[in-house]
């Protein structure tokens, strides 16, 4: 058998059904590969050691006795440090009003769990999933080359799945906080449907654009996830990809940002897809290339009136950068804001209409592979890193980043967007992408 | 007609007023340090101004997202 730590959840189940692997032992191994790599790589925020063996325990006797709550049943996985877990303290990666612990689980927790799943700890993030690192807590390092980031702003959930610390976590995304971190760190990652994941229980950073969602090693994995924490039924089915129609996206502004090595890797996936029978059409949608500017105009005023009281009490308790953009979004203009949910809404009905002449939406995740630190949010750097992915945000549309391929030995990622409710869609082409570039493991 | 202040003519003062209006006492270095912020993201409103958008009334049948069309 392969490292059992890289196993897919359905090999990992099989193995704990036939006895061959035990939810403690496996458990036992994540807590020891925390322990080894943590130090380097600052995925954790706070590693639930007694609480994860005992609920390993637990999973491993109801196994034993035939009571069995699904695929998810002893499988290792983590939650990234803005939702509610009973009883465990949430940070939100910042100094500013934490932690709190709260007396009752996130709906979303309350359904991993009595999925069986056992939740080992809780990550790292950007401070408050807002686009920069607390200086008191550090960056995510990538465990491909720890000298990187992992991303932002779900990078602990990001490094601790690609690195092998636990199977599969919770990630949430505004603007691309799942699948930033997935494209830098070689995994899969969804940003759901909008509404999708009931995010009760979650900090919120923007009501309108904060979307929850899976990190893991595979579609087929990240369905598992988001089929726990949803209670509805996802597939990653392989598709005949014969007579898909895949719009190419073409962004006005993308020749600048892109680096070869991840163009390359995107292009050479499409050149399998359209091998394989899939018909591909370069698309663009007339002021597609603005969803940035209504992503800020909307992000920042709703982050600001959510810290509101915070950023009062406490302003000192914010990294500088995190509370700049929670004091900047109080100046935004009411009517910009308007006028960023009049383009959501325009954009929304010429992207249904574009969804009637193709199935999926490719493009890559982000224009590069992982840098050293996460760029700032609203300098050229940042909107170059959520070229792709803050559209469909302002959309609301499922979108899945897988890997490419490797650019220079690190990962390259690729976007799959479908339309609203399609996520088994972006799942199932993700699986038949998969099946051509194969699963990547980082170096650590 | 411009209804909105101008990243160009923004100041550290314009900046303190238009934060308060919008519910944050700012004292008067942190609006020196959120100058160039605050200019990137009100040059962001410019682009949105630019475009001609349809201001739709009325109960329309549901968007894509679960909202109002």
């Amino acid at each position: 058998m392969s490292d059992p730590l890289f196993l897919s959840i359905a090999e990992l189940g099989k193995a704990y059904r036939s006895r061959k692997l035990s939810p403690v032992d496996i458990t036992r191994q994540c807590l020891a590969r925390i322990a080894k790599l943590d130090r380097q790589l600052n995925a954790f925020i706070t590693v639930l050691e007694k609480e994860s063996l005992a609920r390993a325990a637990q999973a491993e006797k109801e196994l034993a006795r035939g009571k069995d709550l699904g695929p998810l049943h002893g499988v290792p996985v983590a939650l990234k440090d803005l939702v509610d877990m009973a009883g465990v303290p949430t940070t939100y990666s910042s100094k500013a009003g934490s932690p709190k612990t709260p007396k009752r689980d996130a709906p979303l927790v309350a359904r991993l769990k009595a999925s069986g799943a056992v939740i080992i700890g809780k990550t790292n993030l950007l401070e408050y999933a807002y686009g920069a690192v607390h200086p008191d807590v550090g960056q995510t390092n990538n465990p491909w080359d720890p000298k990187r980031t992992s991303g932002g702003s779900s990078g602990g959930s990001a490094a601790a799945v690609a690195s092998g610390m636990c199977y599969a976590a919770l990630g949430t995304d505004t603007g691309g906080s799942i699948r930033i971190p997935a494209a830098y760190c070689g995994i899969v990652g969804l940003k759901s449907t909008y509404g999708t994941v009931d995010l009760t229980g979650v900090q919120a950073l923007s009501w309108s654009l904060d979307h929850g969602g899976p990190l893991a090693r595979s579609c087929a994995d990240a369905a598992l996830f988001l089929a726990a924490i949803t209670g509805k039924r996802f597939t990653a089915k392989l598709p005949n990809v014969k007579g898909l129609r895949v719009g190419v996206m073409k962004h006005h502004d993308e020749a600048r940002h892109m680096q070869s090595g991840v163009k390359k890797a995107v292009d050479s996936v499409l050149a399998r897809l359209k091998k394989s029978g899939a018909k591909l059409t370069p698309v663009s949608v007339p002021d597609m290339d603005m969803a940035p500017d209504a992503l800020m105009a909307i992000l920042y005023p709703e982050a600001s009136v959510i810290h509101q009281r915070l950023i009062a009490a406490e302003p000192d308790g914010f990294g500088e950068i995190t509370r700049q953009q929670i004091e900047a979004g109080f100046a935004i203009p009411a009517t910009a804001y308007v006028r960023g949910q009049m383009l959501q809404r325009e954009l929304a009905m010429r992207f249904r209409k574009l969804f009637d002449d193709v199935d999926v939406l490719i493009s890559p995740s982000v224009p590069w592979v992982a840098p050293a630190e996460d760029p700032a949010l609203n300098d050229d750097s940042g909107a170059g890193e959520m070229l792709y992915s803050g559209l469909y945000n302002v959309l609301g549309i499922p979108a899945l980043a897988l890997p490419a391929g490797l650019s220079e030995g690190l990962p390259a990622g690729l976007q799959i967007a479908t339309p609203w409710g399609a996520d088994s869609l972006a799942f199932s082409v993700g699986a038949a992408i998969e099946a051509g570039v194969g699963l990547l493991h980082p170096p650590v | 007609m411009r209804v909105m202040a101008s990243s160009k003519d923004l100041d550290a003062g314009l900046l303190r007023r238009m934060a308060e209006l919008g519910g944050l006492k700012l004292p008067a270095d942190r609006a020196e340090k959120l100058l160039p912020l605050a200019k990137a993201l009100l040059k962001s409103c410019e682009k949105l101004e630019t475009l001609d958008l349809e201001a739709k009334g009325g109960a329309g049948s549901l968007a894509p997202w679960g909202g109002l069309e």
